[in-house]
């Protein structure tokens, strides 16, 4: 009795195992479902998004991006004629200094970075045919540049600034946006809070703008304004357009192979807006940090600017992405809708970022990708339909966090310290360092060697190690799936294990079903094979007794 | 033991799949063991030459007069053609061509546009959801069910009469020919009063939503759909068209077919029908006395005159004009009343079928994908690679970073990254590293271009010479260059007045006002395309002539500024000074332009960082000559900056761009062919293009071109023009691109360096492949195989795998035998299958090819003015071809384990004592267990 009891049990176990595997656990989830959304806005940071809108195509998911300049993103998210907007300031009512209304209409929205970058000085000043590739400039002389106070390239302070190089007698021509742009704003709120009077004596009034009051408003002088990044870098590399500089995202002259101006920040050091560089200045970035505030997770960049770091990039800040959080939104309106866009902004401030740094962005750090999340969240919250399960940091590759460490921004760690060369005094440094978003030898060249993070004189960003190297062997080691430098050993982790590793299952959408089946089969097969050797088992005692 | 810790890891969403498990279970114990299941797809590109659907109707307008006669207004065979209606993708554009059909007049700029029910005879085309013959839980179609962007599309009002002519219609119901129909009850305050005839067609959503459409959408009468211009201005382009019918009775139309992803309203997805939905308007069959009516109904005869005259009206437009405020259009043969029934049951339905929609790559939980950096011409191929590598368990996730080749091969040097793909041989590379061809793309003129009869052209012939006309700013494009710039004063204004583009390209309006035909948008970041391009300007005896200063043989001379130039290059340079006098600064002309004076040409050139704004700016006819003003402008700080020409009208297009084969065949771009050879005396005028070999990009003339690739000094497999053009060259496509993979064979850590061997593994076998599933090449590539001439490459490539993973700093050498790669992923068959003249690549005409060898118009009507949007056209979304069907494993696993099962068991029942006992133990134990139960 006790036997058939026990067979009982056991087939009831084994017919209940099979039966949920049958039926699944509740809750059970199809893929999400996709639609296609729009967005617009800032082309400061648009070859970071139009690189993401081809990654995520084969995600299914489907992404318009319009590059047509912060203000006119803020616009159409306004107009509703957008599902987000990407912008490098926060609505503001209006603009401080023209007075254009800037407001969201009414609409719902929320904040959210996704990519952070240094405004770079690209320039077009050749000496005897040559073109001249290690300028470099203090913030004041910039600002002097920019508001027609400072009027020729053979000016001593520009010479001051390469340690008594003079460069010949060029007049300066300074390219600006003509049309309302994110940079404009970056640029005029870094004037505003760094070089109030200069500032003020151009414009009227030291308050930022998103429209640049070209040559301070005279109807004549050298400043030249274009329209969109692509007009400005045109600009700036034709050919009458020796003795020009602009401004734009480091992404933009990177991929043109142009030189752009080393920047002397707080510590004494003219630096360039690599990923490191940035990474660096922004941890001195004060984010509102009140989620109450309709600019929770905006940024306030003071301290960005004045950051003491001597690996700082002053001009470092972060673009927003705008979405829309009312359930009742008229625009993004569809389950599908929405959860595409929080798949899409899951991508950015994940995977994205680890791809951007080579190409001129910065990767965000962990504070900031967790405050995303919780705008993400919000999708959600109008919406329960939408899932987000798992799109969180734990499955996040980010390069400026690793396991375990979560408050450490692991790229402003092992972020290289500027060259000797670059300290103010110094003569600058050779051409060619520094003249790429790259980093001092990593061990995979035989050309320079870079220091471990913590190390005090790494060398400069060099194509062929052409740097005082010094540093040494067991420095960095780039990262096999990143590509970016990290500890060979020691202080923080093992190259390969450096970053979360989410899971190790192989992606695609059948892992799912081959495990069930698997578990399946093998209930099966232990089945068959269980089931008769227990009923012959029941049946010898039976015959025994 | 592997199995069980992935199954522990199973995600929730797994789940999803489990009717089919049953189903294989309930199978798999019948002993079926299944074979693996191929997700139907297409072997091979469609072809856009290619007819999937033709049909041929009769169709007629009638009369019936008062006494019930009928007679025939006029009647018609119309025959359409679609050239692709299965496997589709959302936001794919297939061909549609028709001939047969009542020419038409009134015509609007933008046929995609609502302007298009005032179009007298258009032949539109509709996406609806549903078809004629609906199975189970599918719809009819029926004109509620299709889609149209704008209210003014569904609702009629007439204020003048109470008998319009859509009340006339012979073909309608009692009740569809009420004075109103349709309206909405109760009616909105917001809607007014009513007018004398109302007809309200509503939308019927997917979901069931019932969108009444109305006169002020916008003003609370009543409604759109979300997908509507009605709601949001950033709305897709509207793919609804009223296509133009020329003289002659044919037109043509590219059609846009949408699935849900793109508008959830309309709803249609793999498993909802939908139709492509042709109403060829051919004006209403009128019953103005109401024949068709139940006596009570019928108009009084004054009124019968009324609506006779209305329903009979003559046509305000002959065939061919364009529409104007000024001439009212006749409603009777209007678009407008594409759903009257008496056009509507004309319709010709085409039955489409969409690839499923699954997410390939995994949102969450992929891992982390490999990067690999540079070369924008393989921007298709790794679209198409992506979804099968994160998906099949012998690959890898992957992404590829669009960077600037220059940009990438930096990076390489200095450590920052392991894989940059290019196609310029490396300069002294830092480490030992291996140029592995994985692609061969090519770069093409792409162009949206109307004959002087305002159709659609579809091919252009350019030789270098004027290639090099448009790229070195030498035509002056704009009045103010040609009176003030002494330099360009004796050049032609731009191309379609240059008689060396004449003489090649006959039927092409000549006209001096497009600023936008003096120039071709290019890319502004460096590239290796440009490096491509500039590299064959420099090999063309004419046009390398003439940029030393040549004249051309009717005189026209380069821009001084650009004479001389140093080819190859990886961006072209912007060397025009030019700035436009002071007078005409001082006159505010142009007070955009006043407000910051730069060099004029540079503006009309203003080349883009994205490749693919070029492509969409085509696509869209956008022109980016930066040089527009409005008067509003003046004085607004916010609005000074200059703007570009943008949409131009269809009728008189005209815009060129540099892209690539492989954009051009994802975008159904035309692309130019272009010279090779030529025979003709250097300095010879010449009327027309003998003499002179031009070469299409079709599969032949890939094929042609491929033996000209070859390995250089450094390594490297670069296209060698001068072999092209020292002979025999004649019919090979002189804008192939090589692209190969630099990956270091020293210093990659050796997870990268075995996922980089697997990469350059795949591209030497299946990723040659040609087709449109995922994984395959796409259209637009030649295959590395050894029917395409190229195994020397490919035997390159193997060899590479094997070092890039071994990683001890060797090289392969340029020659020798392939060998095995270097991994176990090694899919494709070893003999290459693929039959040399199938070979998909772009190609009109040929059968084969990707581009419509008849009149398109491309779709306008851009969601936004951002000519710098990113319009990816989505990738194919059908499952990976490789991808079996977890039925078939599951299946043979089952079976495989009853029958071990069985064995066991049945062995030890074998040994059994009683075995007759058993079926008595088991009767005895259901016993029990009713008894149980009982208790």
């Amino acid at each position: 009795m006790i036997g058939s009891r026990r067979l009982l049990r056991t087939g009831a176990v084994a017919l209940s195992g099979i039966l949920a595997l049958l039926v699944g656990p509740s809750g059970a989830q199809a893929a999400a479902a996709h639609a296609l959304i729009q967005g617009s806005g800032s082309s400061w940071a648009a070859n970071a998004i139009n690189q993401w809108v081809a990654d995520v195509e084969n995600q299914g998911l489907q992404v318009v991006y319009t590059a047509n300049g912060a203000a006119q993103g803020r616009k159409d998210y306004a107009n509703k004629s957008t599902d987000f907007g990407v912008t490098d300031s926060p609505y503001r009512g209006q603009d401080p200094t023209t007075g254009a209304p800037d407001n969201s209409g009414g609409r719902s929205f929320a904040y959210l970075p996704v990519v952070a970058g240094g405004t770079s000085f690209p320039y077009n000043v050749k000496v005897g045919g040559k073109a001249i590739r290690n300028l470099r400039l203090s913030g004041e002389t910039v600002a002097k540049i920019f508001t027609n106070k400072i009027t020729n390239w053979n000016d001593p302070q520009i010479s001051a600034d390469n340690n008594g190089r003079t460069l010949p007698s060029i007049p300066i021509i300074p390219v600006v946006r003509a049309d309302g742009a994110g940079v404009t704003n970056q640029f005029t709120t870094w004037l505003t809070k760094e070089y109030p009077a200069i500032w003020k004596a151009c414009n009227g009034k030291a308050a930022p703008t998103d429209y640049y009051p070209t040559n301070c408003g005279a109807a004549n002088g050298p400043q030249k304004a274009q329209t969109g990044s692509d007009g400005v870098m045109n600009y700036v590399k034709s050919e009458n357009a020796v003795g020009s500089i602009a401004m734009e995202e480091y992404s933009y002259p990177l991929m043109a192979n142009f030189p752009v101006a080393k920047l002397l920040n707080k510590a004494g050091y003219y630096t360039l807006p690599t990923q490191y560089n940035v990474a660096v200045a922004l941890t001195a970035a004060q984010i509102n940090n009140n989620p109450a505030d309709p600019n929770y997770l905006t940024q306030k960049l003071d301290r960005v600017y004045v950051n003491p770091d001597k690996r700082t990039y002053a001009l470092s800040s972060y673009v927003y992405a705008i979405i829309p959080t009312a359930a009742d939104d008229k625009r993004l309106s569809s389950t599908p809708k929405r959860q595409t866009l929080a798949d899409f902004l899951y991508y950015s401030i994940c995977q994205g970022q680890s791809e951007i740094g080579p190409v001129g962005y910065s990767p965000l750090p962990i504070n900031l990708v967790k405050a995303g999340f919780e705008q993400i969240a919000k999708i959600k919250k109008a919406d329960p339909a939408v899932d987000l399960t798992r799109r969180d940091v734990s499955t996040c590759n980010n390069p400026t966090f690793i396991a375990g460490k979560p408050n450490v921004n692991h790229l402003a760690q092992i972020a290289p310290q500027p060259p000797a060369c670059d300290k103010i005094g110094a003569d600058p440094c050779a051409e060619g360092v520094g003249s790429f978003n790259s980093n001092p030898g990593s061990t995979g060249t035989k050309a320079g060697t870079g220091s471990a993070g913590t190390g005090t004189n790494g060398t400069g960003t060099g194509t062929t190690g052409a740097t005082g190297a010094t540093g040494g062997a067991g420095g960095l080691v780039q990262d096999p799936v990143t590509g970016l430098l990290v500890p060979a050993s020691g202080q923080i982790a093992q190259a390969g294990d450096a970053v979360i590793v989410p899971t190790t299952l192989d992606a695609g959408q059948s892992d799912g079903t081959s495990a069930v089946l698997t578990l399946l089969v093998i209930g099966l097969f232990l089945g068959a094979v269980v089931t008769p050797v227990g009923v012959s088992r029941l049946v010898r005692r039976r015959g025994e007794l | 033991m592997s199995l069980l810790s992935r199954a522990r890891a199973l995600p929730s969403g797994a789940q999803a799949r489990i009717a089919l498990v049953l189903v294989a279970v309930l199978f798999a114990a019948g002993g079926i063991v299944f074979a693996p299941v191929v997700t139907s797809t297409t072997g091979a590109a469609d072809a856009a030459g290619a007819v999937a659907f033709s049909q041929t109707k009769k169709i007629a307008r009638t009369a019936i007069a008062a006494d019930d006669t009928v007679t025939t207004v006029a009647d018609y065979d119309v025959k359409l053609t679609v050239s692709q209606t299965t496997n589709l993708r959302g936001r794919q554009e297939v061909a549609v061509r028709w001939t047969g059909a009542h020419p038409s007049g009134g015509l609007v700029s933008d046929v995609h546009s609502g302007a298009g029910v005032g179009v007298e005879y258009p032949f539109v085309l509709l996406q609806c959801r549903g078809v004629e013959n609906p199975g189970r839980g599918q719809t009819r179609v029926r004109p509620e069910t299709c889609w149209t962007q704008t209210a003014q599309e569904r609702f009629r009002k007439d204020t003048s009469t109470r008998w319009p002519a859509w009340r006339s219609d012979a073909f309608a119901t009692a009740a569809e020919r009420e004075r109103h129909v349709g309206e909405p009850e109760p009616r909105p305050d917001a809607c007014g009063r009513l007018a004398p005839a109302e007809r309200w067609l509503p939308f019927i959503a997917k979901n069931g939503t019932v969108y009444q459409g109305g006169p002020t959408p916008l003003a609370d009468c009543v409604g759109m759909a979300p997908e509507s211009d009605e709601v949001g201005s950033g709305s897709l382009p509207s793919n609804t068209t009223y296509g133009v019918t020329k003289a002659d009775g044919s037109g043509s139309a590219d059609f846009a077919v949408w699935t849900s992803s793109e508008n959830a309203s309309l709803g249609c997805t793999s498993t909802v029908d939908c139709s492509l939905v042709a109403v060829p308007v051919v004006g209403i069959s009128c019953d103005p006395y109401g024949t068709k009516l139940p006596v009570a109904a019928r108009p009084t005869e004054a009124e019968a005159t009324e609506a006779a005259a209305q329903c009979a009206r003559p046509d305000a437009y002959g065939a061919g004009q364009e529409h104007t405020d000024a001439v009212e259009t006749n409603l009777a043969t209007a678009g407008a009343l594409w759903w009257a029934p008496s056009n509507w049951h004309n319709r010709i339905t085409v039955p489409l079928s969409f690839a499923g929609s699954d997410s390939i790559c995994k949102v969450v939980g992929g891992g982390k994908p490999q990067p690999v950096y540079g070369s924008v011409v393989l921007n298709e191929l790794t679209a198409s690679w992506q979804p099968r590598f994160c998906t099949d368990k012998g690959l890898f996730p992957f992404v590829h970073v669009q960077s600037s080749e220059v940009a990438s091969r930096n990076l390489l040097a200095v450590g920052n990254i392991e894989a940059a793909l290019g196609s310029q041989p490396l300069e002294s590379p830092t480490r030992p590293t291996v140029q592995a061809p994985i692609a061969v793309g090519g770069f093409g003129v792409v162009f949206n271009v109307d004959n002087a009869d305002k159709s659609p052209r579809e091919s252009l012939r350019l030789n270098g010479r004027l290639l090099a006309k448009l790229l070195s700013q030498s035509y002056p494009a704009l009045d103010i260059v040609r009176t003030d710039y002494a330099a360009l004063a004796g050049n032609p204004m731009n191309i379609t007045v240059d008689p060396e583009f004449k003489a090649l390209n006959p039927g092409m309006k000549a006209d001096s006002a497009n600023a936008t035909a003096a120039t071709v948008q290019i890319l502004s970041a460096d590239s290796d395309l440009m490096w491509s391009v500039t590299r064959f300007l420099d090999s063309d005896p004419e046009a390398r002539a003439w940029l030393d200063g040549t004249p051309d043989p009717w005189g026209m001379k380069v821009n001084p500024a650009y004479k001389d130039i140093e080819l190859p290059t990886e961006a072209w340079p912007q060397l025009d000074t030019w700035i436009a006098p002071d007078s005409f600064i001082a006159s505010d002309r142009n007070f955009c332009y006043s407000n910051s004076p730069s060099p004029v040409l540079g503006l009309v050139s203003n080349p883009t960082a994205n490749l693919g704004s070029i492509a969409l700016n085509i696509q869209y006819a956008l022109s980016a000559v930066n040089f527009a003003c409005e008067a509003g402008d003046r004085g607004d700080i916010s609005r000074l900056g200059l703007k570009k020409l943008g949409r131009q009208l269809v009728g008189s297009r005209m815009v060129l761009g540099l892209s690539t084969l492989s954009a051009a065949a994802r975008y159904n771009l035309r692309l130019a062919s272009l010279q090779t050879t030529s025979t003709v005396p250097a300095g010879e005028r010449f009327d027309d293009g003998a003499g002179r070999s031009f070469v299409y990009p079709d599969p032949a003339g890939l094929r042609n071109a491929a033996k000209y690739i070859k390995p250089d000094d450094a390594g490297a497999w670069t296209f060698d023009y001068s072999a092209l053009r020292s002979g025999g060259g004649a019919t090979a496509y002189p804008g192939l691109v090589p692209v190969f993979a630099d990956v270091p064979t020293e210093g990659v850590e050796p997870e990268a360096a075995g996922k980089l061997s697997r990469f350059l593994c795949y591209a030497a076998t299946t990723g040659q492949e040609a087709g449109s599933a995922n994984g395959e090449l796409p259209a637009g590539y030649l295959p590395i195989t050894a029917a395409s001439g190229l195994e020397v490459l490919r035997a390159y490539t193997v060899r590479a795998s094997r070092l890039v993973k071994a990683q001890t700093g060797q090289l392969p050498g340029s020659s020798g035998p392939a060998g095995k790669c270097s991994t176990a992923f090694e899919a494709a068959p070893a003999v290459d299958p693929t039959p040399a003249p199938t070979t998909p690549v772009a190609g009109p005409g040929g059968g084969t090819g990707v581009l419509p060898d008849v009149a398109v118009s491309p779709n306008p009507g851009q969601p936004q003015a951002g000519p710098a949007a990113t319009v990816t056209a989505p990738i194919q979304l059908v499952k990976t071809k490789r991808d079996y069907s977890p039925l078939g494993n599951l299946g043979f696993l089952v079976a495989f384990g009853l029958l071990f099962a069985s064995l066991v068991g049945g062995a030890g029942l074998r040994l059994l004592p009683h075995r007759r006992a058993i079926a008595a133990e088991v009767s005895a134990l259901v016993r029990d267990g009713l008894r149980r139960v009982r208790r």
